[in-house]
C-alpha cells in the first residue's frame, strides 16, 4: 500500500467519523499501518504531522468520560476552505496576485492553491499581467525559515568564484527588479549580508530540524533594504560628469541625471548623475556612447576596457 | 523536514494535496474534460490517469458498496463519484495563504491597480476566513517579506499611464529609446498589454510605425501622450501568449552572431534568449544568438566590453572594431569638460 493512499484513506476516515477513533482502530480500518506499539505510533505522528503541514487539521479529543484513551477526528468545518464569495473583478484580482505568486515559487503545491479558490489562472484584469519571476524552487524553503527564525546553511556560487557552504540566519525576503535575496545574520562571517537566492546551489537546511521553536532573535531596527547592493543614493554620494548623445541623455534625465547645460554643438549633452553601482555605470556608458568624464578613475577604467576590447577586434 | 525539500515524502506531499484539489474541483465542475483539468492542474493525461487509478481503491474502510470513490475516463470526460467527504478543497496552508496575501499586497502598492479596489476587496475577503493563528502567521512575515514591484517614479509614471489606456482601450504616442540603435523615436501605439517579466514592465501591442506587434520596455519610455482614439485588440488575443519576456521567437529568423564570453560575462548565456552555448578550451564560453539588428549585438557586446569577443559574422566584428574606434575617440583627446 502506497503512502499516498494510505493518507486519502486516513482523512476520508476521519472526516467520515463521527467520533474520535483510538489509533488502533485506525490502524485496524487503514490498510497499510502494520506496523504495531512504538514504531505505529511514530508512523502515525509522522502521517499526522504531514497532514498538518499540508493544511489538514487532525484533532484529538478523549474518547470516553474519563480520559483515558484518546482518539483522531476531523472537524470538516475546520478542513474546508470556506467560501470567499468574490465578485467577478475581485476574483480576477486575486487570480492576478496567486499567478505572480506560483511564477516566484515554481512549487506544484501553488496549483493546488489556485484550484481551492477555484480561481481560474487565465483570469486577471485583461491589460495587466505582473510575475514575480526570477525565483527559485528554494523560495517556499526560505519563506519558511524566515517565518519560524530557523537557521539554515545552502551552498551558495558568488559570481566569478567557486560554490561555498553558507549558514545563515534568515532575517528577511526581498524582491526587487525581477530579483529575489534573502538578507540576514551569516554566522560563519559574524556579520549581515544578503544572498541572491538564484544563486543558492543546494536545498536549503534546516541546521536544528528537530527544534521546534526559533534559533533566533531579529534585532530590533533591522532594514533589509540597506543590505542590499541595490540601495538607493545616500545623501553626499559620489557624482559622475558623463556625456552623452541625446537620446541617451533624454532617458537619463528621467532617472534623475541632471544636465549642466544646452545640447553641444555635437548633439551630445553634458550630465551630472550620481555614480551608483560602479559596474552599472561602466556598461550603461560602454553600451550607449557614453563619455565619462570623471569621476577620473572611472574615466581611465572605461578607457582601458574600450581600448582592450579595440585591441581584441583589431580597431 | 520541510514538505518542499525534494525527496520521495515531497512528491507525496504534493500529490496527495493536488489530489485534495482535484476531487473538489471536479465535483464543481461537473462534465469536465481530461484536457481542462491536465490543464487546470498542469499534468499529463498520463499523470491525471494514474491519479483516478489511485482515487478508485480509497474511500472510507471498511470499503463496502458506497464506501469506494468512483473515479475513470470516461471518453473524454472526467467522472468522480462517491467522494462525499471530499467535496470542499481543504483550507490553504499557511503557505499559500502567504504567497497570495504577500503578492497580492505588492500589486496594491501599483496606482493602477489600486485605483480599481478589487483586490484590496478580495484580500480583506481572504483575511476574514483565515484562521487566527494561520492570519498571525502571515502578517507576521508580511513584515519580513518585501516585494517591490514598482520601478523608479517616472516608469511608474508611465507605467500607470500606459495600463489606463490598455483598459480603456486607448491609443497612445509614444517616445521610445531604442535600445538597439540608441535612437529616440515617436510612435502611434495599440497597447494590448502591460506585463512584468524577468524584472522589466513591458508593453506589448500594435506599433503603427513599424506596422507590426512590438515589445516596449516601459522603463526606456520617455513619454506618453494618451489619445481618445479607440482601438481593438485581434480577435481572440491571449494575455498568456503575449505577456511572456522576449523570447527566442521575438528574433527568430534574425542575423544569427557568436560570442565568446569570458566569466563576467557569462550572465549573458542566462539573460538572453540563446540559441546555442558551448566550453571554449580556453575556458571561455561561446554563445550563439540571434537578433534583427546587427546593432543591437554591437551595443551588448561594447556595454560587456573586453569580456566578449565577437566571432563571427565577420560584419559583427567589423561593426564592433568601428564602434569601439568611435567611442575610443572621445578618450584619446585630451579631456575637455
Amino acid at each position: 500500500m502506497r503512502k499516498v493512499e494510505r493518507l486519502v484513506n486516513l482523512i476520508a476516515l476521519l472526516l467520515d467519523t463521527r467520533r474520535p477513533l483510538t489509533l488502533d482502530q485506525v490502524a485496524e480500518l487503514v490498510p497499510g499501518y502494520e506496523a504495531s506499539g512504538e514504531s505505529l505510533r511514530r508512523m502515525f505522528e509522522r502521517d499526522k504531522e504531514e497532514l498538518r503541514g499540508l493544511g489538514v487539521p487532525v484533532e484529538r479529543a478523549p474518547i470516553d468520560a474519563w480520559g483515558t484513551e484518546e482518539g483522531y477526528f476531523i472537524d470538516p468545518e475546520a478542513y474546508g476552505m470556506p467560501e470567499l464569495d468574490l465578485a467577478p473583478d475581485e476574483r480576477a484580482a486575486l487570480a492576478l496576485a496567486a499567478r505572480a505568486w506560483s511564477g516566484a515559487t515554481r512549487d506544484p503545491a501553488a496549483v493546488a492553491g489556485l484550484a481551492k479558490l477555484d480561481l481560474d489562472p487565465g483570469a486577471g484584469p485583461d491589460a495587466l499581467r505582473a510575475n514575480l519571476d526570477g525565483a527559485s524552487p528554494r523560495l517556499a524553503s526560505l519563506l519558511e525559515a524566515v517565518s519560524g527564525r530557523k537557521r539554515i546553511s545552502f551552498g551558495y556560487r558568488p559570481p566569478g568564484r567557486p560554490a561555498a557552504e553558507r549558514t545563515l540566519d534568515p532575517y528577511a525576503l526581498v524582491h526587487r527588479r525581477g530579483t529575489w535575496y534573502v538578507v540576514g545574520h551569516d554566522a560563519d562571517r559574524d556579520a549581515q549580508r544578503s544572498f541572491r537566492v538564484s544563486r543558492i546551489e543546494t536545498d536549503v537546511r534546516k541546521l536544528r530540524g528537530t527544534s521546534r521553536g526559533p534559533d533566533f532573535e531579529v534585532p530590533a531596527g533591522f532594514d533589509p533594504g540597506k543590505l542590499l547592493p541595490t540601495a538607493g543614493e545616500p545623501e553626499g554620494a559620489p557624482m559622475a560628469l558623463v556625456r552623452a548623445p541625446r537620446a541617451a541623455a533624454r532617458l537619463a534625465e528621467l532617472r534623475g541625471a541632471a544636465p549642466t547645460g544646452p545640447p553641444r554643438p555635437d548633439g551630445r549633452v553634458t550630465l551630472r548623475l550620481p555614480v551608483g553601482d560602479r559596474e552599472g555605470l561602466l556598461a550603461w556608458a560602454t553600451g550607449n556612447g557614453v563619455e565619462i568624464v570623471e569621476p577620473a578613475d572611472l574615466r581611465a577604467e572605461a578607457h582601458r576596457r574600450l581600448a582592450a576590447l579595440a585591441k581584441v577586434v583589431g580597431a | 523536514m520541510s514538505p518542499t525539500t525534494r525527496g520521495p515524502d515531497a512528491s507525496a506531499a504534493g500529490r496527495l494535496q493536488r489530489l485534495l484539489a482535484l476531487v473538489p474541483w471536479v465535483l464543481d465542475h461537473p462534465g469536465a474534460t481530461v484536457d481542462e483539468v491536465c490543464e487546470r492542474f498542469e499534468m499529463t493525461r498520463e499523470t491525471l490517469v494514474a491519479d483516478l487509478e489511485l482515487l478508485y481503491v480509497t474511500g472510507v474502510p471498511p470499503y463496502g458498496p458506497g464506501d469506494l470513490m468512483e473515479a475513470w475516463v470516461d471518453g473524454d470526460k472526467v467522472h468522480i463519484g462517491f467522494a462525499d467527504w471530499f467535496a470542499r478543497a481543504p483550507r490553504l496552508t499557511w503557505r499559500e495563504a502567504a504567497g497570495l496575501y504577500l503578492a497580492g499586497r505588492a500589486l496594491s502598492a501599483l496606482p493602477e491597480v489600486a485605483e480599481q479596489g478589487a483586490l484590496a476587496r478580495a484580500l480583506a475577503k481572504l483575511e476574514a476566513v483565515l484562521p487566527a493563528d494561520q492570519l498571525g502567521r502571515v502578517h507576521e512575515l508580511a513584515g519580513k517579506v518585501s516585494v517591490d514591484l514598482e520601478g523608479d517614479p517616472a516608469e511608474t509614471t508611465h507605467r500607470t499611464e500606459l495600463a489606463r489606456a490598455a483598459a480603456a482601450g486607448h491609443r497612445v504616442v509614444l517616445e521610445y529609446y531604442s535600445g538597439s540603435r540608441g535612437e529616440l523615436t515617436r510612435r502611434k501605439v495599440d497597447p494590448w498589454l502591460v506585463f512584468s517579466a524577468s524584472g522589466h514592465w513591458y508593453l506589448s501591442g500594435w506599433c503603427h510605425k513599424a506596422l507590426g506587434e512590438r515589445l516596449f520596455r516601459i522603463d526606456r519610455v520617455v513619454s506618453v501622450r494618451p489619445t481618445e482614439e479607440p482601438f481593438e485588440r485581434p480577435a481572440g488575443f491571449d494575455p498568456e501568449t503575449h505577456g511572456g519576456p522576449p523570447g527566442v521567437e521575438l528574433f527568430a529568423g534574425g542575423l544569427e552572431c557568436e560570442l565568446d564570453l569570458a566569466h563576467d560575462a557569462e550572465w549573458v548565456a542566462d539573460y538572453f534568449p540563446i540559441l546555442h552555448s558551448e566550453r571554449r578550451p580556453d575556458g571561455r564560453l561561446r554563445v550563439r544568438l540571434a537578433s534583427h539588428q546587427l546593432s543591437w549585438v554591437v551595443r551588448l557586446v561594447l556595454r560587456l566590453a573586453p569580456d566578449a569577443e565577437p566571432v563571427s559574422p565577420p560584419e559583427l566584428r567589423h561593426a564592433v572594431a568601428e564602434a569601439t574606434r568611435h567611442a575610443l575617440a572621445a578618450y584619446d583627446a585630451p579631456g575637455r569638460v
